[in-house]
């Protein structure tokens, strides 16, 4: 590994208690992500990816381990909303698109709350995404590809160095889903973006450049990249 | 700015998710305020109104055979019969007392007037009435020729509902003719819907000789009134009253009302708030989500609970704003019910919605907003950003 490395985690863990029982989510994970590539997380039902994802996206809090983000290292307790908001940002399966605003009033919203001019950052991805001639429609009037570009052109407005996504084609067709997968690999090409991805999608983990298998909480298999 | 405008836009436009909640919420917070400001329009009106009629009646004390002394004075203020009556010549030992500016005499008679199926209302005064009330103008013809003329001066909405001019005869029950030579302009007062005589001539007239039914006094300076008031106590068969006590006791009366009135539509904005806590909070549980999202999306707890703040806030003033228009459009109804309502209603406007008011009550609702989204909001900051993402999955 090189010093090209945006995010790395040490030792990371999380516990859930479920009943009487302990269940390790993630049990002492080590990676390491290098800037403007593209990775995939792979592995069954429960094994404990989307728990590692959300860690990672600075979203939730490890019980052990350290995270470091850009040369800054969060301990288990520190606070993270600050650097997640200047470096990450994330897409779900479920598109969470407000309902009332058009799409592009839903790629404006993470303007709100982020400082700096960002202005025709909107309609640049719009148009990267394919869904400008779009932009006047409610979410309602969307098909599903449609919408999950409108949440990653929302999560892209604020320039982030890291987009994590759990599932991003979960929901979609695989005519969607390819098209999905095209954008990922050109917002990292080009824009030199790196992306982390939860996925049960099999192009898509082949096509990536690094991938890691997960299995009861541990990283089973797998490799990352050396920039 | 651009935060706020922001979050206040997502605010505005989450209130169109459910339209039909939204409207019933409304319509709760709308109804409530439009009880209060209604209530508290009647009460300012009523007010008012009762104020300047006693202003209008030109006195300060009124001096009664004895009797209730407040429903001497109420008669005496809106007209009608069936008052205990003493003598004349008490007039002559008050005007004679130091403290007496004036003394206005009055004796009131009532008949019954089948083409109305209702009373008329006579009031029989001198000129000192005349001068007491500087107000009064002559909208034609004038006063009385003799101090016991055949002859009456109308007010205008008695000459109105009567569709009497001067020169015209008003027939008695017992046959005789009264010429009305004069007809008031509108003052806004009873004395608009009242039909004047020369003191004698009534007492004539319904055989009360030397009769009166009260007397109205202007004192050279109110400050005198508790000294009055122990001297005239020493004249058998009479009371005095004075207006501002009047006044009191009537309003005593009304706000006792007002009270429970406004102790139910207390109830009523009570209901409201809980009605929008409860919208509100359904609100956030379905967008719960949506909530997790807009953190992911770098707001902040203080965003999110202002969010649900704005939007409970500005629920409440549309509701404010609703149940102003409400009580505005509602005020004849209002009014009217009212005057059905109450014992004694004075001849002004029965309520008086101020700009004052209107502040009030959107401020109001403002507050109700404010109290009803604050612990859901609170909840919604609160919520683990990982939890509200995925507690729908």
């Amino acid at each position: 590994m090189t010093d090209n490395i945006i995010l790395s985690c040490k030792e990371l863990t999380k516990v859930y208690g479920l009943g009487n029982e302990l269940v390790h989510a993630v049990d002492g994970v080590d990676l390491a992500f290098a800037q403007g590539k593209f990775y995939a997380l792979v592995g069954p039902s429960g094994s404990g990816k989307t728990t590692l994802l959300n860690l990672l996206s600075l979203l939730d809090y490890p019980d052990s381990g350290t995270i470091t983000v850009g040369g800054t290292t969060l301990q288990p307790k520190s606070p993270r909303e600050k650097i997640r908001k200047d470096n990450i940002s994330v897409v779900f399966q479920e598109f969470h698109l407000i309902p009332t605003l058009s799409l592009r009033e839903n790629v404006q919203v993470p303007l709100y709350f982020h400082k700096g001019n960002h202005n025709g950052r909107v309609d640049e991805l719009l148009k990267l995404l394919g869904i400008a001639d779009r932009a006047q429609h409610k979410p309602r009037e969307l098909s599903g590809g449609e919408k999950q570009r409108t949440a990653i052109a929302r999560s892209l407005v604020v320039q982030p160095k890291l987009l994590f996504a759990d599932e991003p084609t979960g929901n979609l067709d695989s005519c969607s889903s390819e098209r999905i997968y095209e954008i990922f690999r050109g917002l990292v090409d080009k824009l030199g973006i790196t992306i982390v991805v939860v996925t049960h999608n099999e192009k898509m983990a082949q096509n990536a450049d690094g991938v890691w298998t997960m299995t009861d909480g541990k990283i089973v298999g797998g490799a990352g990249v050396c920039a | 700015m651009r935060r706020i405008g922001g979050v206040f836009k997502i605010a505005a436009t989450n209130l169109l998710r459910r339209p039909a909640r939204t409207i019933f919420t409304v319509l709760g917070i709308a109804l409530a305020i439009a009880i209060l400001t209604a209530l508290w329009g009647v009460g300012q009106g009523y007010q008012d109104s009762l104020q300047s009629d006693v202003d209008k009646l030109g006195f300060h004390v009124l001096v009664t055979a004895k009797g209730c002394p407040y429903e001497a004075a109420t008669l005496l203020m809106k007209g009608g019969g069936g008052l205990r009556y003493m003598e004349q010549d008490v007039v002559d030992k008050i005007v004679n007392d130091p403290a007496v500016e004036r003394a206005a005499p009055q004796l009131m008679a009532v008949e019954y007037n089948p083409s109305k199926q209702g009373f008329d209302y006579y009031v029989g005064i001198d000129s000192a009435t005349w001068e007491l009330r500087p107000w009064m103008k002559f909208k034609e013809g004038g006063w009385f020729t003799a101090p016991d003329a055949m002859e009456a001066v109308m007010g205008y909405e008695a000459a109105e509902l009567d569709q009497r001019r001067v020169g015209d005869e008003i027939l008695m029950k017992d046959g005789t003719t009264i010429k009305v030579v004069g007809v008031l302009e509108r003052i806004g007062a009873q004395d608009d819907g009242t039909t004047f005589m020369p003191l004698a001539t009534v007492q004539r007239l319904f055989h009360q000789p030397n009769k009166l039914s009260g007397i109205g006094i202007k004192l050279k300076d109110i400050r005198e009134l508790p000294a009055f008031e122990e001297r005239m106590f020493n004249l058998p068969g009479t009371q005095v009253v004075s207006m501002a006590a009047v006044k009191g006791t009537i309003m005593g009366l009304v706000s006792s009302a007002q009270v429970m009135l406004l102790a139910i539509a207390a109830i009523a904005l009570i209901v409201a708030i809980f009605g929008v806590a409860n919208s509100i909070a359904m609100s956030v549980l379905e967008r719960t989500g949506e909530i997790g999202i807009l953190r992911s999306l770098g707001a902040g707890a203080g965003d999110i609970f202002l969010l649900v703040v704005f939007e409970s806030v500005l629920l409440a003033i549309i509701g404010g704003v609703v149940g102003v228009l409400l009580t505005l459009g509602g005020s004849s109804i209002v009014e009217s019910l009212a005057r059905s309502a109450l014992a004694y209603s004075p001849t002004g406007s029965l309520i008086n919605i101020t700009p004052e008011m209107i502040g009030y009550a959107l401020l109001g609702g403002a507050l109700v907003g404010l109290l009803a989204g604050a612990f859901p909001a609170w909840r919604a900051s609160r919520l683990p950003v990982v939890k509200a993402i995925h507690r729908n999955d």
